[in-house]
């Protein structure tokens, strides 16, 4: 790395007791924010964060690799049932329907959602609807809770389902 | 080597390099960077619906008429693995804990039997926790079977 000073140090002290010419040393310095650039510069990501996961939600974690994509998203909490945000269901209530694997107001949410993006893909095929749907899901959920809010974006179709996961090193 | 230093010491003491623009440099770029940076990094899992990949499925039968389907089953007990012409011992848990590596041998020995297969289709009980559904959905993507599709 670069080495300022360092012999000139010794020049420099002796220096000091004649005249107050006494340098800053900042070798050290510089050698820390360079690894720190390094670093930071390494882990820059200049997508932002397409999702942003609540404080009491722990995703479980995975292997995986594969960046999020922008899609609806529906957040599974040990409560509640979230989609983009708005509460649709309780996880009480979807436990207490134990016969059906529809829930209902999520189904509705994700079927306005659908006609919003066709509606959009009718003006630019870019943003037309892809049947993305991204789940995060608390990783202490049972599958039975899981298993109905897949049946539900099937239904609703959104057959393409990402499962948001912690990364792993 | 004699003609270099005189110039230096003509140039006067400061002949080292000036560092102030690369400290500048340095004091706007770190705290963007910092401020900008992830610590918690999020991917996501691809899984395909059984039920509405009909259009796939009729691809896949096209290109190859043999669809060999893999059973995984996950219940409170461990994992059992159904595969055609091929028998898999069930992978019982060791006492709370999943044997994943046991697993990924089974998983290994099937994609030997049939290297071609992708597809795994895996079936876990109502009480699985979703931690462990996706550790499977590592195990299988980690030996060769990266189109999971989950069955109730």
């Amino acid at each position: 790395m670069l080495n300022l000073g360092g012999d000139k140090f010794v020049l420099g002290s002796r220096r000091t007791r004649r005249s107050a010419d006494m340098r800053l040393r900042l070798t050290s310095m510089i050698d820390m924010f360079t690894i720190l650039l390094v670093f930071l510069l390494k882990s820059y990501s200049a997508e932002g964060q397409i999702i942003t996961v609540t404080d009491d939600l722990r995703l479980p974690d995975s292997t995986a690799e594969k960046p999020p994509a922008s899609s609806p998203v529906v957040i599974v909490t040990d409560r509640m049932i979230l989609l983009d945000g708005e509460a649709v269901a309780s996880i009480a209530e979807v436990e207490r329907l134990q016969k059906t694997l529809t829930i209902r107001n999520l189904r509705n949410g994700l079927a306005e959602k659908k006609e919003i993006s066709e509606a959009l893909g009718r003006e630019n095929e870019a943003l037309g609807f892809k049947g993305i749907v991204t789940i995060q899901g608390d990783r202490e959920i049972p599958f039975r809770i899981l298993k109905k809010i897949m049946v539900t974006c099937g239904q609703a179709g959104y057959s393409n389902i990402l499962l948001a996961v912690n990364q792993k090193e | 080597m004699n003609i270099k230093r005189s110039t230096g010491r003509a140039s006067g003491e400061s002949d080292d390099v000036n560092i102030t623009p690369v400290m500048n440099l340095f004091l706007v770029l770190i705290p963007f960077l910092l401020l900008t940076a992830e610590f918690v990094r999020i991917a996501v899992l691809e899984l395909n619906l059984p039920s509405t990949a009909q259009s796939s499925v009729s691809n896949k039968k096209e290109n190859d008429k043999k669809l060999i389907i893999i059973l995984l089953g996950i219940d409170d007990k461990g994992f059992t693995i159904k595969v055609p012409k091929l028998r898999i011992a069930p992978i019982p848990k060791k006492g709370e804990q999943f044997q994943y590596e046991k697993l990924a041998a089974a998983l290994k020995q099937i994609k030997g039997r049939y290297p071609d297969t992708e597809e795994i289709t895996i079936q876990p009980v109502d009480d699985i926790s979703y931690q462990t559904i996706v550790n499977v959905m590592d195990a299988c993507r980690d030996n060769g079977f990266p189109n999971i599709s989950i069955s109730g």
